[in-house]
């Protein structure tokens, strides 16, 4: 597959946004299908075919669905049939899903718990799978609970389901507002395809100067956690920068490249690590991944008839408060369970998924108390001093996630944390080395890169936390200025910018 | 009866102004937790059953809504 | 209107700056490289024999050596870091000017089992090359997939060279480098001499890490699938093609002997396949008379010879060619 990196990936792009202005407006729907196509495809003739089997099945159950809707008057027929059409097309899509990406992971843990020797299977894993998965079966979700009206035509859903900027790594679309843009015409305009160029250098920027940086302290350190254990602390902020810069800066990327066709795509990120909580961070993080789970797992599970007998039990048994909230955070914890699987088939995702989940559900049965503590010590939500305090304790919790997110295993995970805490040595990070041939001549510059590149990127998140219009700002300054802005940017990719790994890929595009 | 809505909904969140407030969605003043809250509360008080479908913005935006919503279901 | 002409201008801008940028850094960064001096000779001179292959040839074929013995004007195209993809375009390079009677490829298995890296000199042939049509080619078949950095900003891969500009710059101003000379290329571990690299005989522990022995699940497709197409333009051509494998030390024939073997084996049978003749220098009937075979006369496990073992393999290597 492309690189979103690579040359012939910058040529299709400019191929692609060329033409969709030149042809006559009503094929333009069309264009981009065809490109997407000659994406998906150059990855491979085989998992296109997964692809296609996701649109095909996806695009008859909602065909289907509306059908029965119109046709059936029984009201529990109706229900019935629709729930059987539901079901098969979740079986086939999230089954093809749960076999290719999660096999061997099964195989691994019986393996281990039975002391067996099964092999493990040579399994195709389609690029953007989980991607592409999780926007289809959002959709066929919000025709069963008729949210949205299904589409008739075969090819224009093929578009929905395949877009090339996003299928990779998202974010990911819901029908109402990506389908409906995919479709409709869009004529040139100067302003948007300057601002969207500017985004795609800016992630560009995040990916190549700053995580491309970190990743090589951060993938020293994490090798070896022993011979960098005064490091823990500095690998995991590092990871945290790597992450950010490599999964925003890739969205960027994506959601610049959208709006070169004058597709506005929902945002994935709001400034994560100005997060007050890890609720509100996970409002900021991932956010189409947390708001499809939201809608799609999240409130079904807590409004479904069984959750509601145990709100029953539970009220009686611990009280009107507590048991009102406990299904609630029960609902919270699947929902993180199958963040956490949905990461990857490996046990540290699972315990990444539970720690979040369940200090969630954990402050969600404090609340009341808290409420009661903060008036009892007169301390306002409002206040700055509280606001930076609960910034900081949610980035120190989301860094001790890390750990799990990165690290090898789950007991290497736990052997960071606990040099996080007795060893501390950062002169250690001097001596790891940057470039084959160079040794640590360059450790100090890069590590200055990276500061740099972060306090750039700080800044502009704070004046965005701030509300302030930043494109407006832009658009006002003389032509002159905005080349040299533009230039500079570029120049700085290959100047201070890594080259990436073999695969030069992006982290999220492997989920 | 809305009486008795604006009361659970006081239970629930205390420092909201569920009289005058139209945007507890949009705004972020009710989050998941506290709109599962009402739903169970909602549910218990006035024996219905609130499906995923009615969980959407315009429902839980304002007391009125939430109180459409209610007797709609009844 | 107005708008479409601001746009136009600010495009310009862009482009006039980054033109200039990569101009002076490229001037500025970049190395001379004696891939520079190749490019030039196979523009003005015509050849017969052309060797292409890795840093094992370069270091192990004096083309003048085997010029004297098979007389046939003879010209070292291999280098460290060319896959037989760089090779096949290197020689349709050379067609533009002649076409050859015989190129002998010099294989190291260790180009056919892992994947191009993404360092300068993968791709300095690809930045020496002058602009044409077999370059639009090389450049499709090469730098698409790779970072866009790489095709655009030549300089690239040559940011570490930052604390040499000042002799990098004052290098590139000398007469030697406007004549195409060979000034830059000596040090007193080895010379770039008589269009080929001379090592100096070093006396230490010989490196043992870089020797990538063949592994054929590794295989890399896309050395077998130029190899076939350089195999296929040289039957177009009419050129005669010729594969060979340099002498290693005995040393590493005796750690890494299965290895070997299947090297031989491997590749005997996809030659033959290919219809191209292959001459194995490890082989036990190919040892060559007063070679040295202790790692005394080699730089490393490799298999990089000092410039008196190139001179005696060589003789070897044309006597062997005369009688294809």
């Amino acid at each position: 597959m492309m690189s979103l990196i690579s040359m012939e990936f910058l040529l299709l792009v400019l191929v692609a946004a060329a033409g969709y202005y030149l042809i006559p407006k009503k094929f333009q729907w069309v264009w981009l299908l065809v490109f997407s196509y000659i994406y998906y495809v150059t990855g491979g003739v085989k998992v296109t075919c997964f692809l296609v089997f996701t649109t095909v099945t996806t695009w008859m159950a909602g065909v289907l669905l509306e059908k029965v809707a119109q046709a059936e008057q029984d009201r529990f027929v109706c229900r019935r049939k629709k729930r059987q059409v539901l079901v098969t097309a979740l079986l086939l899509n999230f089954g093809m899903l749960a076999v290719l990406k999660y096999s061997n992971f099964a195989i691994r843990t019986v393996n281990m718990v039975f002391g067996s020797s099964q092999g493990e299977l040579d399994l195709l894993l389609p690029l953007g799978i989980s991607f592409y998965t999780f926007q289809s079966m959002g959709y066929i979700l919000d025709l069963y609970w008729e949210r949205t009206k299904a589409e008739h035509n075969l090819f224009r859903f093929a578009l929905f389901v395949s877009f090339f900027p996003q299928i990779l790594q998202g974010p990911i679309g819901r029908f109402e507002r990506l389908g409906t843009q995919l479709f409709a015409s869009h004529s040139f305009d100067g302003r948007r395809i300057e601002l969207s160029l500017l985004r795609i250098l800016w992630g560009y920027f995040k990916k190549m100067v700053i995580a491309d940086n970190a990743v090589i302290f951060v993938d020293a350190i994490f090798e070896d956690p022993t011979l960098y254990s005064g490091l823990a602390i500095a690998g995991a902020l590092a990871y945290s920068i790597q992450l950010y810069c490599d999964f925003s800066g890739g969205m960027d990327v994506v959601i610049g490249i959208a709006g070169l066709f004058g597709i506005e795509m929902d945002e994935n990120f709001k400034r994560p690590y100005f997060a007050v909580s890890i609720t509100d961070f996970w409002h900021r993080w991932h956010i189409t991944l947390g708001t499809w789970m939201k809608d799609y797992v999240f409130y079904p599970v807590s409004l479904s008839g069984w959750m509601r007998h145990f709100s029953k039990f539970a009220k009686k048994v611990f009280g009107k408060q507590t048991g009102r909230v406990l299904p609630i955070c029960l609902a919270n914890i699947i929902v993180f369970l199958v963040v956490g699987i949905w990461h990857g088939a490996a046990w540290k995702f699972i315990f990444y998924g539970m720690y979040n989940g369940l200090i969630i559900a954990f402050s969600g049965l404090m609340a009341p108390r808290y409420r009661k503590w903060k008036q009892a010590l007169h301390i306002s939500d409002n206040s700055k001093g509280f606001h930076l305090f609960q910034i900081l304790r949610t980035f120190l919790l989301v860094n001790i996630s890390w750990f799990f997110d990165r690290a090898y295993d789950v007991e290497s995970a736990f052997r960071m944390m606990k040099y996080a805490v007795t060893r501390f040595d950062l002169s250690q990070i001097l001596t790891i080395q940057i470039g084959e041939a160079s040794g640590t001549t360059y450790t100090f510059i890069f590590l200055m890169v990276i500061l740099l590149g972060c306090l750039a990127v700080f800044i502009v998140s704070l004046l965005m936390e701030q509300g302030r219009d930043l494109e407006g700002f832009y658009v006002k300054q003389h032509w002159i200025l905005k080349c040299m802005l533009f230039a500079g940017l570029i120049l700085l990719l290959p100047a201070l910018g890594q080259p990436a790994g073999e695969a030069g890929g992006f982290i999220y595009a492997q989920f | 009866m809305m009486e008795k809505l604006l009361e659970i909904l006081e239970d629930i969140q205390p420092d909201a102004d569920f009289e005058n407030c139209e945007t507890l969605i949009d705004d972020g003043i009710l989050d998941s937790f506290a709109i599962l809250s009402i739903v169970s509360e909602l549910q218990d008080e006035f024996g219905i059953t609130i499906t995923p479908s009615e969980v959407i913005p315009e429902n839980f935006n304002s007391a009125k809504a939430l109180w459409a919503m209610v007797q709609r279901l009844q | 209107m107005r708008s479409f002409k601001k746009i136009i201008l600010q495009v310009l801008g862009i482009v006039l700056i980054l033109t200039a940028a990569n101009l002076v850094m490229n001037y500025a960064l970049v190395p001379y490289s004696y891939v520079r001096v190749m490019m030039h000779q196979i523009a003005v001179e015509e050849y017969d024999t052309i060797f292409l292959g890795t840093s094992h040839g370069l270091n192990g074929i004096s083309p003048n050596v085997v010029e004297e013995h098979t007389g046939r004007n003879c010209m070292n195209l291999c280098m460290g870091g060319e896959y037989p993809r760089d090779a096949y375009y290197f020689l349709k390079q050379v067609c533009k000017k002649s076409v050859p009677k015989r190129v002998v490829y010099e294989l190291d298995a260790g180009y056919w089992c892992t994947q191009e890296g993404q360092r300068g000199d993968f791709n300095r042939i690809y930045y020496e090359m002058p602009w044409s049509f077999v370059k639009l080619e090389y450049t499709a078949a090469k730098m698409l997939e790779l970072d866009f950095r790489a095709t655009l900003f030549p300089w690239f891969y040559y940011r570490g060279q930052m604390g040499k500009v000042k002799e990098i710059i004052a290098c590139k101003q000398s007469e030697d480098y406007k004549k195409y000379g060979i000034a830059a290329f000596q040090s007193p571990a080895q010379g770039y001499r008589d269009w080929f690299m001379q090592n100096t005989p070093v006396f230490q522990t010989k490196p043992e890490e870089k020797l990538e022995l063949w592994t054929e699940e590794n295989k890399n497709e896309d050395s077998f699938r130029y190899f076939e197409k350089l195999a296929g333009f040289c039957r177009d051509k009419d050129i005669e093609l010729v594969v060979i494998v340099t002498p290693v030390p005995e040393k590493t024939l005796e750690k890494h002997q299965k290895k070997y073997q299947e090297l031989d084996t491997y590749f005997s049978s996809y030659l033959e396949e290919q219809g191209v003749v292959f001459i194995n220098y490890n082989l036990p009937e190919r040892k060559i008379k007063n070679f040295d075979y202790s790692l005394e006369a080699f730089s490393d496990y490799e298999g990089h010879m000092n410039a008196d073992q190139a001179a005696m393999f060589s003789v070897q290597l044309a006597e062997d060619l005369n009688q294809i």
